[in-house]
């Protein structure tokens, strides 16, 4: 009777003070409602046969039940809009969802769209590339026409057709040719022949080539100012960059010689 | 054989009639390569055993380029350079035969037009035969 009642008060004024759950809370109210319900008709009860120990108790725990039972309807009502709330959560969680799903599908889109591009400029910049080597090496056609003509007439790239075996002529330079050049004129200036002849020369063939002119075409001197070999010190001692294609094992690194040389061999 | 200028060229000048002069020497040097004999002459010398001759063989790669070639009369000297920069054929040239080998290919290379023409015109002639005879 006294240990149970004040039991119940002692719950309800727990229930009060924690932060549980609405569920909890609703459940705790719940219990308190049927504990003090009971005790009610205990107390009732007792009360039809026997003086009650202690008086208005009736009253007492008439007016807790009636007071847990408005704060069980406040949490009902709680519990109502906690229920709305929890709904509209439900729905909102739903939109997010189909947006991730939105989200995700953009991306792939996009990550295949720049791979696309990123294909597309790659090519691109090739063709770029090839355009840019292909313009370099852009030749008029005047020019490679003459240049043909240039080779072909003096019969350095095809022969003459009436060549036959005995003939002295040849696709390159052939000794006369050589020494009759500047190179030659160098280092023989004082046996020079007549025209740049020498005696005995190839000319011992029995017969002097009727392609012969005193200005050999092939030491062109038809050259403009600006077109100069590449620099280059006298001094081939040094092992330029990039060497023999072979020997990448055998660089040594010579001295450099200070002198030019410039002697003739013979 | 011919006696070919040593690598070693006249002190350079930095005026433009040094420059000429170096450019025409080089355009004649370069075109000597064409010849096969004066390849072997080289190399029985020892000329392709020096160092800086080879390196001097390097250089002249520039005869490549478009603005250069231009003047070449003997464009195939520019394939025997190639060939010349492999330790290989350099040493391969030493033998007269191997030279002999070279200047006999390189003439019926230099033939092969006016063989491919003696062909057509052969080809050519066999025909207006026929379609003579056949007019008969």
């Amino acid at each position: 009777g006294a240990g149970g009642c004040s039991g119940a008060a002692a719950m309800a004024m727990a229930a009060g003070g924690e932060r549980s759950s609405t569920r909890d809370r609703l459940l705790a109210a719940l219990e308190d409602l049927e504990l003090l319900a009971r005790e009610l008709i205990e107390i009732l009860a007792i009360s039809r046969n026997q003086k009650l120990p202690q008086p208005g108790e009736e009253s007492q725990i008439l007016e807790l039940l009636i007071q847990r039972d408005g704060e069980f309807q406040e949490l009902m009502k709680l519990a109502l809009d906690q229920g709305k709330i929890h709904h509209e959560m439900q729905l909102l969680e739903k939109v997010v969802e189909k947006r991730d799903s939105d989200i995700q599908q953009l991306q792939k889109q996009l990550k295949e769209a720049e791979h696309i591009l990123a294909t597309a400029v790659y090519q691109a910049k090739e063709k770029l590339k090839s355009i840019e080597k292909a313009r370099k090496g852009a030749v008029s056609s005047e020019e490679i026409i003459k240049y043909a003509h240039r080779i072909s007439a003096s019969n350095a790239v095809c022969a003459p057709l009436t060549w036959v075996p005995g003939d002295p002529r040849r696709p390159y330079p052939t000794d006369l040719e050589m020494r009759s050049g500047l190179l030659g004129q160098m280092n023989n200036p004082s046996t020079n022949g007549v025209n740049g002849h020498l005696p005995g020369d190839a000319l011992a063939a029995g017969r002097l080539p009727d392609v012969l002119a005193p200005q050999y075409p092939w030491q062109s001197s038809d050259i403009s100012m600006n077109m100069l070999p590449p620099n280059h010190s006298n001094d081939f001692m040094l092992e330029p960059p990039g060497h023999n294609k072979e020997n990448e094992d055998d660089v040594e690194v010579m001295s450099t010689d200070s002198s030019s040389s410039s002697s003739d061999s013979d | 054989g011919c006696r070919g200028a040593r690598v070693g060229l006249p002190a350079m000048e930095t005026d433009d009639t040094g420059n000429r002069l170096r450019f025409q020497l080089e355009l004649e040097f370069v075109q000597c390569l064409a010849n096969p004999n004066y390849l072997n002459f080289l190399a029985q010398r020892g000329y392709f055993k020096d160092k800086s001759f080879v390196n001097y063989l390097k250089y002249l790669l520039y005869w490549k380029e478009p603005e250069y070639a231009k003047y070449l009369k003997y464009p195939q000297c520019l394939h025997m350079l190639e060939l010349l920069q492999y330790e290989h054929f350099r040493k391969e040239l030493v033998n007269a035969q191997c030279a002999k080998f070279i200047d006999e290919q390189q003439i019926l290379h230099w033939q092969h037009y006016s063989r491919k023409r003696m062909r057509l015109q052969q080809a050519l002639a066999e025909q207006q035969q026929q379609n003579n005879t056949s007019v008969k």
